[in-house]
């Protein structure tokens, strides 16, 4: 027989739960219309209707005229895999950004902190001045780059974990100096290589800092995708141990959570979706810093309900970046680092402003 | 239940443990006195787990500590931190809600638990309140809550009681007012009579004498004394120990009280 504060309390996680539920379904329809309005804008405008039009008589076999072949072209080729990318890359940086904050138990964080996008620029930089240089070594160039940047991104982290190892385990506060030297090292790494390199390459470099999703195919859409399911299955896996790890890791551990073990799970997972976004996408800021933060205020501060709150809202805030990014100078696409910058920092200053006069930083 | 034998734990050159040796059974309250770094809230790391390098025997439950399964260790031992980290805003159900996380049960028995146990320390009433807002007293209250939760055995486990089970409090009750702190130790003593052990650091002495069963007292990361209560809080021992000569007032059948 349950007590009345039994009752009572079983009635607020209840209504709780209902709450996040209903918020997440509004952030999932709120991403669904994001799609509607991304689909249409650019620039060429199209319309769902005449879409749906060319759907209906594709499913029926029938001819399409000129016009209608384009649209479709744009849609299907242009259009849906960099939009779908745009949600993928959204919340892989999302869920980094929220499982680092966790980690390091600072609301200020971002996986830049140990120099997973400085480590990518610093190999793509290098990648693109070679190859800029010497064009006929070229067998691959956009997969060199992202290979390169992808491996730089995992370097980084390597070295910020091997200088914050020590007997007694890795200290938060040692991984973060050996990222800020890691970052340091990258980023001179990256004045030198532009120093040098010639005029072309290093508008290619500036371009790759800005992060881009021109260029972005299926097969790198189903690339990203295959390795999205089970990265978001390890991020939702990490809810308990980041909930436990908020309270500081001796309470963790005394709470029976491998504290070592977990903490290296996700600077890893951290650095695989940063690396993986990173080398298709080139630098995107904000994402990971500012939309755990939006999703603590709309939703919890419980990784439970915020882990997969930030999925959906990064998602959701790529959408838009990427609209914004096709169709506020169209024709002309500005890079969606700058969109997501101009949408974060004035944010982010927003935030601290309130935090600093509420005397908090969540 | 646990045996600390020639425990030492060095940190460099710095010696922060040296050569210490305690018997706690189930059901005892252990008070750990010493002045300020005299290495009280390391003891309590060091038999929470927290240290891997330390010297001697740490045995918990006739077991080496380090050979503990860290997810079983939880369910029979529990550690209430002097300074909670917590920066992001959780709620006060959400706290408590992790002491339940090992146990294999359904969201109805945990809520149950807690219930049960918010009940005993007074915090019902801070359900849906962000942790950050609450005040040092009452924060440290819903900790010891956890604390306690995580101790509380699951409702099909054959063990009724807390014996074998080890509650390590580190100055539970410095921001504790004063009908708390006494509130604070009835409890934990009325969980000692049903088989929890518990060694408690704390300044506070007059408070954590009454209820002691043994006391260890420490100086320089050294057992100066340890037995009960009557063999170790000796005017020489308190002079040894914090430098002073404290006036001790003593009556048949309580515990000394110690003045200056």
């Amino acid at each position: 027989m349950l007590t009345i504060p039994t009752q009572q309390l079983q009635l607020i996680l209840q209504k709780r739960r209902q709450k996040q539920v209903k918020s997440l379904l509004i952030a999932t329809l709120l991403g669904f219309c994001m799609l509607l309005v991304g689909i249409q804008t650019g620039s060429v405008q199209q319309s769902v209707s005449v879409l749906m039009d060319i759907v209906l008589q594709k499913f029926h076999q029938q001819a399409l005229s000129q016009e209608q072949t384009i649209q479709w072209y744009i849609f299907a080729e242009l259009r849906a895999p960099r939009m779908i990318m745009a949600m993928l890359v959204g919340a892989l940086l999302a869920m980094s950004g929220c499982a680092m904050q966790g980690l390091v138990r600072n609301p200020l964080a971002d996986p830049g902190l140990i120099g997973i996008s400085a480590g990518a620029a610093a190999a793509a930089a290098s990648v693109l001045a070679v190859t800029n240089h010497f064009p006929d070594i070229v067998f691959s160039g956009y997969y060199l780059v992202a290979l390169a940047a992808f491996l730089g991104a995992l370097l980084a982290v390597w070295l910020v974990i091997v200088i914050a190892r020590s007997p007694a385990g890795m200290a938060i506060s040692t991984l973060i100096l050996a990222g800020v030297a890691v970052n340091a090292v990258a980023t001179t790494h990256i004045g030198a290589i532009s120093y040098m390199a010639n005029d072309d390459a290093l508008r290619q470099i500036t371009y790759w800092t800005m992060g881009s999703l021109g260029g972005i195919n299926w097969s790198k859409v189903v690339f990203v995708g295959a390795f999205f399911l089970p990265v978001c299955y390890l991020f939702l896996h990490l809810r308990q141990a980041l909930n436990m790890l908020a309270l500081g890791e001796n309470e963790a551990q005394c709470m029976g959570l491998n504290v070592s073990k977990y903490k290296r799970l996700v600077l890893w997972l951290v650095a695989f979706s940063v690396a993986l976004a990173t080398a298709l996408c080139g630098i995107i800021g904000f994402v990971g810093l500012v939309v755990p933060h939006i999703a603590r205020s709309l939703f919890s501060a419980d990784h439970k309900y915020l882990m997969p709150a930030c999925g959906a809202l990064g998602a959701i805030l790529m959408l838009v970046a990427d609209t914004i990014s096709r169709a506020l100078f169209a024709p002309i696409e500005i890079p969606i680092g700058i969109v997501t910058s101009a949408i974060g920092a004035p944010f982010f200053l927003y935030l601290l402003t309130r935090n600093k006069s509420r005397g908090v930083y969540a | 239940m646990l045996k600390l034998e020639n425990l030492s734990l060095h940190h460099g050159n710095t010696h922060l443990l040296e050569d210490l040796s305690l018997h706690v059974q189930s059901g005892d309250f252990v008070a750990v006195i010493g002045e300020n770094g005299c290495g009280k809230s390391t003891l309590l790391s060091c038999i929470a787990g927290l240290h891997k390098h330390y010297r001697g025997t740490l045995l918990f439950n006739g077991v080496h500590l380090h050979q503990w399964h860290i997810k079983q260790l939880a369910k029979f031992r529990a550690y209430v931190n002097q300074h909670s980290q917590l920066q992001f805003a959780f709620l006060t159900e959400e706290v408590l809600q992790l002491g339940r996380a090992n146990q294999l049960e359904s969201q109805q028995q945990s809520s149950a638990v807690i219930c049960e146990i918010a009940e005993m320390l007074s915090i019902s009433h801070l359900f849906g309140r962000d942790i950050r807002t609450l005040s040092g007293g009452e924060r440290q209250r819903v900790f010891i809550a956890k604390a306690l939760i995580q101790l509380v055995p699951q409702q099909n486990e054959k063990i009724t009681n807390y014996k074998d089970k080890l509650l390590l409090l580190d100055e539970p009750t410095s921001a504790l007012d004063f009908r708390f702190q006494k509130a604070m130790m009835d409890l934990v003593h009325s969980f000692c009579q049903q088989g929890l052990a518990v060694i408690c650091v704390s300044h506070d002495i007059n408070l954590v004498l009454p209820y002691a069963k043994e006391v260890m007292l420490l100086a320089n990361g050294r057992c100066l004394a340890s037995g009960s209560v009557a063999q170790v809080i000796t005017s020489e021992n308190l002079r040894q120990c914090f430098g002073i000569t404290p006036r001790l007032i003593t009556q048949t059948g309580a515990a000394p009280y110690i003045t200056h």
